[in-house]
């Protein structure tokens, strides 16, 4: 088996993981019983569900990789990272500080950092987007909706 | 410069919050210099964003800076006093506050992040409401007592659907019980509308409900009301005894809502706000919406007002204990 | 003659010129809100009440609810167009809207859903003013058993419809169950799975796991393929927007079923939104003769859930107007506003106050047909977005999810929230596991569990009590129906035969 082989398993154990990790969440409220379920209840039969389709997840991706199939999953299964980080990073940086400085300043660094990670990035475009979206924002958001964050700083 | 200037403010307002008496006086004459928000902890359209913006309106032409209201709802009104019991003291964030949230929670939740009696100071208990001990009208129960009977004969078989664990509909009903000697069964929903639903379906047994939602099915005849949970009759509900009279001597429950301020507030703000509430709950627009909604006025003074806290927390602590409730 | 009597005072309070106005308004907004991805109509409405304190209470009304089903029309045009549901509906409108946006068909779908729309939100109406009373007695007959095997009915649905691999599915409607246990347990009080966030006692907020499933995962998925599906949509004639014959007949039948079936269930307090799409969705797939055309782009696929859900909206006011029982969040913040203007909704309504109620429903009429007139032309307009490049469109729809979701609680955690479910859309999708089962599992779960736990409660323990009700029986058959449809040995083969495996995954 080659390495490649091995990693088409993870998302099948990491099904398999998450409903173990839920089990043993669940176990820790009142079970209860058939008859008078507790608050533990569905949740471990659901992790226990969770677990028994990850195998089944599992067992598929084994005689998949038996069966050696025409398909190459390998260039579906490419990860963006780059994306995926920008995309965490600008709405991350957005959150934190959204309710600081203000929703303006927070479009602007969300906008400007999913610039950054562009390729043949078109700062000035770019420039008007966060123009624009900042003042639908504020119109729409602030004085339309009365959301209690300002344009600028701190609410 | 710019800067300079916030910092020096933000360090005043610092002062505030530890409560220097020197910058408190100071304080109290220049109080409110900024708007005023009150914090909902519900979303907006309920009973108290609506008591929250009429009480706002009334306190903000009297102190001449606006009053905003801000919704925070979320876990049964905690994230909003939450949010508000770690905000600066300086009384330019308050919250209204209710049963559930500002006595309730601290008696039923050991992880509750604020302790109600520690972390606020109230500036006054404006309203207090009844509820009604409801049963559909088919039932073949007529009164307190022949419920207080039932119950007895028949332990854990009499229903009451509450809007849920922890609401004061749940805890008079448990209170109920702990008062009566029997045993409920407490059968709690997602909201009282649901609650409501089956009642008139004939699932459940009875509901300790708001007057002013089942006063519209008692008049058409759906329900009966068979007892108030106040120390007096009510005037959306004539001829309802309280249950006390009706049978279960003490009895008393009822929801309330206040306006709170973070704990460490000039007391000098809170004398203000208070001067403020008293004045507008004498205003004929508050007055008429508390007769459309069945609310008591209270208007209690700051001190008052702790002290009743101490009180509701006591009382439902022991309610919570006695049922096995606590989380 | 009461009925005339009724429709005639309804018209006269409609037809005024402020309650035009305001329905304008409303209708407006609600488009406006629900096209905008993030802001739901629940947080639209929200957010618009406070306004409403002033206004005469018969308009207010009318303005809310205009906002409330003009969202509805708004909400397919984000998820056909860039794959942004804001909820468990629109996502349904996603599984087929989204490929025929990608086929350069936008224009169309948009098209046939406001027609579905309109046709939907028709025939609940006609219901709501011959039979409200008779139905919500009806609907009074529902208790935990019942409710609970409707429910059940709906997991059944959402496990069978999906495509590809059976375990990958079937493991992601165990994941969105267990994600919806996630909050308060209703019957204790219990905290569960909140990892000492205050902020989850009320569970994820479904706008932030729909918005990050699907459009933060969508957004990370598209970056940097900027030039390729998406730009060669955005140029499209405008005649293309409407349908052949063919395409017609094709739509016919899926809109009435899906009415009914909408109408039906949003008659229902209490199942929630989302299951009159789902089940609407799942029927067609059931009757339709050539399955595999199910998430590849079926304008049935859009009609009959689009149809339901607009149907469900308009017949979600049956129980609240005849009995005061509002039957989901948003109907609940209207009845707030009623209550709030001194008119406590309740059995009594029709008689007390029918000026209110009949101006309701007349302006319903008003309303569905300024939509029409307002979202027909409105479509080139939004088809034309597709024409800005990618990159300068998605950080505007990043700013836009996150103050959307922000706005519903007024809090940020729910951004985080959007942020995790995003990267775990995005995951998921890259090892080729579906999302729309986790979110229907999501919003199934807790109904499911809440109903089977009060069903327990009421009969003492009886579990019997599922098939011993009448109601419940009924569904039972239905969900067991449902599950043999897919083992018989026939239909098996035809839904088995080759379906590749594209609904979430475009490219």
């Amino acid at each position: 088996m080659t390495r490649s082989d091995l990693f088409s398993f993870t998302p099948g154990a990491v099904v398999v993981a998450t409903g173990a990790a839920a089990a043993v969440g669940a176990t820790s409220y009142p079970l209860g019983s058939l008859v008078r379920p507790g608050p533990g209840f569905f949740p471990l039969i659901l992790a226990i569900a969770l677990m028994v389709m990850g195998v089944g997840v599992l067992v598929e991706t084994y005689v998949k990789t038996r069966a050696t199939t025409t398909e190459t999953p390998a260039t579906d299964t490419r990860f963006a990272w780059g994306a995926l980080g920008c995309t965490f990073v600008s709405l991350l940086v957005f959150a934190l500080s959204v309710e600081r400085i203000g929703f303006v300043p927070a479009t602007m660094i969300l906008i400007a950092i999913c610039g950054l990670v562009e390729r043949g990035r078109d700062w000035q475009k770019l420039v008007l987007v966060a123009i624009c979206i900042s003042v639908l924002g504020s119109v729409v958001f602030i004085w339309g909706l009365g959301l209690p964050i300002s344009a600028f700083g701190g609410s | 410069m710019h800067r300079r200037v916030l910092l020096a403010t933000a360090a005043a307002m610092l002062a505030l919050a530890t409560g220097f008496s020197g910058s408190a006086a100071l304080a109290a004459d220049t109080y409110p210099e900024k708007p005023v928000t009150i914090v909902v902890p519900f979303p907006p359209g309920g009973s108290t964003d609506l008591l929250a913006r009429k009480l706002g309106e009334s306190i903000g032409e009297q102190l001449g800076q606006p009053v905003v209201v801000e919704n925070r709802g979320g876990a049964g009104g905690t994230v909003g006093a939450n949010y508000v019991a770690s905000s600066d003291a300086d009384g330019y964030t308050l919250l209204m506050g209710v049963t559930g949230s500002n006595a309730i929670s601290a008696a039923l939740r050991d992880d509750l992040p604020y302790n109600p009696v520690t972390d606020f100071d109230p500036v006054s208990i404006v309203i207090s409401s009844p509820l009604a001990l409801v049963v559909n009208a088919d039932s073949d129960f007529k009164s307190v007592q022949d419920v207080l009977t039932y119950a007895t004969e028949n332990p854990d078989t009499f229903t009451h659907g509450t809007p849920g664990v922890g609401t004061s509909m749940h805890m008079a009903g448990e209170l109920f019980g702990l008062k009566s000697g029997t045993k409920l069964v407490h059968v709690p929903y997602k909201g009282s509308a649901a609650a409501l639903q089956d009642l008139l379906g004939g699932r459940i047994d009875a509901m300790f409900g708001d007057i002013l939602v089942t006063s519209e099915y008692i008049n058409s005849g759906r329900l009966t009301a068979l007892g108030v949970t106040g120390t007096q009759e009510h005037f959306l509900l004539e001829d309802v005894p309280t249950i006390a009279e009706a049978g279960l001597p003490d009895y008393a429950a009822f929801s309330w809502q206040g306006v709170f301020a973070p704990a460490g507030t000039p007391p000098e703000n809170l004398a203000k706000l208070y001067d403020a509430i008293s004045t507008a709950l004498g205003s004929d627009d508050l007055q008429s919406l508390f007769r459309e909604r069945g609310f008591l006025v209270e208007g209690m003074t700051p001190a008052d007002s702790k002290a009743f806290i101490a009180s509701e927390v006591e009382k439902w602590t022991a309610v919570v204990d006695a049922a096995g409730l606590k989380k | 003659m009461e009925l005339l009597e009724g429709i005639q005072t309804g018209l006269l309070t409609a037809l005024s010129w402020h309650a035009l106005l305001y329905c304008f308004i409303g209708v407006s907004v609600g488009t406006f809100v629900g096209v905008l991805p993030g802001i739901g109509a629940l947080a639209a409405i929200s957010l618009a009440l406070p306004l409403t304190y002033y206004l005469d209470p018969t308009d207010a009304l009318i303005m809310l609810a205009g906002i409330f089903y003009g969202a509805q029309y708004g909400g397919s045009t984000a998820s056909i167009l860039l794959n942004l549901p804001g909820t468990a509906t629109a996502a349904i409108t996603c599984l087929d809207g989204y490929p025929l946006a990608q086929q350069g068909k936008a224009p169309l779908a948009i098209f046939v859903t406001a027609i579905n729309s309109f046709v939907g939100s028709s025939i609940a109406i006609l219901l709501v003013m011959g039979f409200a009373p008779v139905i919500a007695e009806f609907a009074l007959e529902f208790g935990a058993e019942d409710y609970f095997a409707v429910i059940l009915l709906g997991l059944v649905a959402a496990s069978t419809l999906t495509i590809g691999s059976p375990f990958k599915a079937l493991s992601m409607v165990a994941l969105g169950l267990l994600l919806g246990m996630v909050g308060t347990d209703v019957n204790t009080g219990q905290f569960r799975f909140t990892f000492g966030f205050f902020e989850l006692a009320d569970g994820f907020s479904i706008v932030a796991v729909a918005m990050g499933l699907f459009g933060v995962s969508e957004i990370i998925a598209n970056i940097g393929q900027s030039q390729s599906v998406i730009q060669k949509v955005g140029h499209i004639r405008f005649r293309d927007m409407l349908p052949t014959r063919a395409e017609w007949r094709q739509i016919i039948w899926p809109t009435l079923r899906g009415s009914g079936i909408g109408s039906f269930v949003g008659a229902l307090p209490g199942t929630g939104p989302g299951i009159a799409s789902l089940m609407a969705y799942a029927t067609e797939l059931r009757l339709s003769k050539t399955p595999e055309r199910f998430g590849n782009g079926a304008l049935e696929g859009i009609s009959a859930p689009e149809a339901a859900n607009n149907a469900s909206v308009q017949s979600a006011f049956i129980p609240m107007l005849s009995l005061g029982i509002p039957g989901d969040a948003i109907v609940a913040v209207l009845m707030g506003a009623m209550i709030l203007h001194g008119i406590t909704p309740g059995p009594n309504l029709i008689n007390q106050e029918p000026q209110m109620f009949w101006g309701l429903i007349m302006s319903f009429w008003v309303g569905n047909l300024m939509l029409l007139i307002l979202n027909i032309p409105l479509i080139g307009m939004w088809v034309k977005l597709l024409s800005i490049p990618y990159h300068l469109l998605y950080p505007g729809i990043l700013v836009f999810i996150c103050i959307g979701v922000y706005s519903a609680d007024n809090n940020v955690f729910d951004i985080f929230v959007v942020l995790g479910f995003g990267v775990l859309g995005y995951i998921m999708r890259r090892t080729g596991f579906p999302a729309t089962p986790v979110l229907l599992g999501f919003i199934l779960g807790p109904l499911l569990e809440e109903n089977f736990r009060r069903a327990m409660l009421l009969s003492k323990g009886d579990a019997t009590v599922f098939f011993t009700s009448p109601i419940s029986a009924v569904f039972m058959v239905l969900s067991l129906i449902f599950i043999s449809s897919v083992f018989v040995p026939g239909l098996r083969d035809r839904l088995a035969r080759k379906r590749p495996e594209v609904v979430e995954d475009p490219e």
